[in-house]
């Protein structure tokens, strides 16, 4: 153990300490008079769960209470949204499908289960399960609609890579050594981009075999371009541009002085730029979107921020929503971050990740990250601050583990 | 195989781990009014799911998932209150009063650990406090071990820059 990795043990162990157990608040059940006469520093609220949960715990009538919880979980999903995988209207398939990895509530040991999902939200297609105890790292979905993949790694250290045949629910799985945090189909699906930020990354074909082998580790992101010929990776200091087919490091853009840390997102074929997401040195966030030019005609330079903008934490500056930098259509920019909005009553505030952008730039698709009752898929309009359409149904007592929109794009 | 967790493992898991819980949510959020009403919270939201759990060590799990979202949740909402305020607290000044009493050595590496992003803050406090193995920290978390390793690499990193020392 590093020295500050034993002083940061210590600090954080002189801290828990300090709360001692004559701190918390009383674990029985407090009359409301005494409820009600709590410090004002202390919250009311605290108490009354407290009383709520150990009186329930205690009490004979948890058996009531647990049927009446359960049948209110149930009752806001319809399972006639659900339907076989039969029943998928492929000739429908395309722009505004999702596919959706979902887990069960609790048990994170049972199956996760792939679905796809209409544009509506509304009607879901159980596809297949995918397996249990495994860490998934991603999911991809092809041009074609017709395949998925996925990363499911190994606490062996195995990296098990699942290519789904949706038509027929079948998997195909082989390993790759490693832990893959991200999948990517590339060269039109005929391969696929593994990646993993501290290790490697490789392109495999379908069966396996590793065709390509990019040099250097500590890797942020990866963005093939449109043409599919090269690929972007971020690194602490600069943008590298690589070679997809031999592996070859093509080009070097340093970040500019204040950034560093710089996972590109996507290119612009406009002012053929490659914009990246870099975090601000000596800033705990946000970062910025900044647009690196590929000729090195201009240093790069941070995308202008829209007002509305400015309350996306994470991801401020993310995109530029004008005429000169357009967004390519279901660019996921998730991986940037979480958005932090407020969305009207009776939403929650906060608690939102943001994860596409359509194709007309200003509406965006968020999804609560939580495994709570309350996932919520919803499109919001980026300019207004308003919610345009909301989804709310999804198979029962599961929660959403991974979305991934159809792409039309390049790959 | 699924077995019931009973109404009398409530009361039982409540008196073991409330303490930790709240101390890991302390570490989370800061202050202790927030840490135990997150903790109530998780217990409640467990108590919902008492049928479907299948043993102690899955519900400890589940609770501690419920302890990191909700601190998150309880960060996040102060975070709102703020922008939308345009006053709050700054970085440095928060968890005061749950740090008072420390050596100045230990609360030097707290604040650093507050100007980390709230994902490497959560790593750091479960691997380093709540010593969680990297696929713990996954499931905790919701995210993949890759992410695990890179957050707790990158906030490594970070806090030392922030101290002044090599991570």
């Amino acid at each position: 153990m590093s020295a500050l990795e034993d002083r940061l043990r210590r600090a954080l162990a002189a801290k828990a300490d300090g709360v001692t157990p004559s701190m918390l608040a009383a674990a029985h059940v407090p009359a409301e008079a005494e409820v009600l006469s709590l410090p004002p520093h202390r919250s009311h609220r605290s108490r009354r769960v407290v009383a709520i949960a150990v009186a329930v715990a205690a009490m004979v009538l948890v058996a009531v209470g647990a049927a009446a919880v359960r049948q209110a979980t149930n009752s806001s999903v319809d399972p006639a949204h659900v339907r076989p995988r039969s029943a998928v209207p492929w000739d429908q398939v395309g722009p505004g499908w999702v596919l959706e990895l979902v887990a069960p509530m609790v048990n994170i040991n049972a199956s996760h289960t792939l679905y796809m999902v209409d544009p509506s939200g509304q009607q879901w297609y159980r596809i297949c399960d995918v397996g249990r105890e495994f860490y998934f790292g991603d999911v991809a979905w092809s041009r074609d609609t017709g395949r998925a993949f996925a990363v499911q790694n190994q606490v062996n250290g195995a990296g098990i890579i699942l290519d789904i045949d949706l038509h027929r629910g079948r998997l195909h799985s082989f390993t790759i050594p490693g832990a893959w945090s991200s999948v990517q189909p590339v060269d039109s699906g005929r391969s696929l981009l593994l990646s993993n930020p501290w290790t490697a990354t490789v392109k495999v074909d379908l069966t396996g075999r590793v065709e390509t082998r990019f040099p250097g580790k500590d890797h942020f992101g990866s963005a093939p371009s449109p043409d599919g010929t090269k690929l972007a990776m971020g690194t602490e200091s600069s943008l590298e541009i690589f070679d997809l087919a031999t592996g070859k490091l093509l080009q070097t853009l340093p970040a500019p002085t204040g950034y560093h840390y710089c996972l590109p997102n996507y290119w612009t074929t406009i002012d053929a730029a490659v914009i990246a997401q870099c975090e601000r040195r000596g800033a705990p966030n946000p970062g910025r979107a900044l647009s690196f030019p590929l000729d090195r005609s201009r240093p790069p330079t941070p995308l202008a921020v829209p007002a509305i903008w400015s309350d996306l934490g994470l991801i401020e500056g993310g995109v530029r929503v004008n005429h000169s930098v357009l967004i390519r259509y279901a660019t996921r920019v998730g991986q940037a971050g979480s958005a932090r909005i407020a969305v009207p009553a009776p939403l929650r505030q906060g608690d939102w990740e943001l994860t596409w952008l359509s194709d007309n730039d200003f509406l965006a698709e968020l999804i609560t990250p939580e495994a709570t009752d309350h996932d919520t898929m919803l499109k919001w309009d980026v300019l207004s601050g308003k919610v345009v359409d909301l989804h709310t149904n999804r198979p029962p007592g599961t929660t959403i583990f991974w979305m991934t929109q159809w792409q039309p794009a390049h790959r | 195989m699924t077995t019931a967790t009973g109404p009398a493992d409530v009361a039982t898991l409540y008196s073991t781990h409330r303490l930790a819980l709240v101390r890991l949510a302390v570490l989370l959020v800061d202050d202790l009014a927030s840490a135990e009403d997150v903790v109530q919270d998780a217990f409640i939201a467990f108590h919902r799911r008492v049928d479907q759990l299948r043993d102690a060590d899955a519900a400890l799990g589940y609770l501690r998932v419920c302890v990191v979202n909700g601190a998150r949740s309880a960060l996040r909402r102060r975070q709102v209150a703020r922008r939308y305020s345009h006053v709050g607290l700054q970085p440095d000044e928060a968890g005061a009063d749950t740090e008072a009493l420390l050596a100045d050595e230990h609360r030097e590496v707290l604040r650093a650990l507050r100007k980390l992003p709230d994902r490497q803050r959560e790593v750091l406090t479960l691997r380093y406090w709540s010593d969680l193995s990297e696929a713990q920290i996954a499931e905790a978390l919701g995210i993949s071990r890759g992410a695990v390793k890179s957050n707790a690499s990158r906030g490594m990193r970070r806090l030392g820059e922030i101290l002044g020392v090599s991570a």
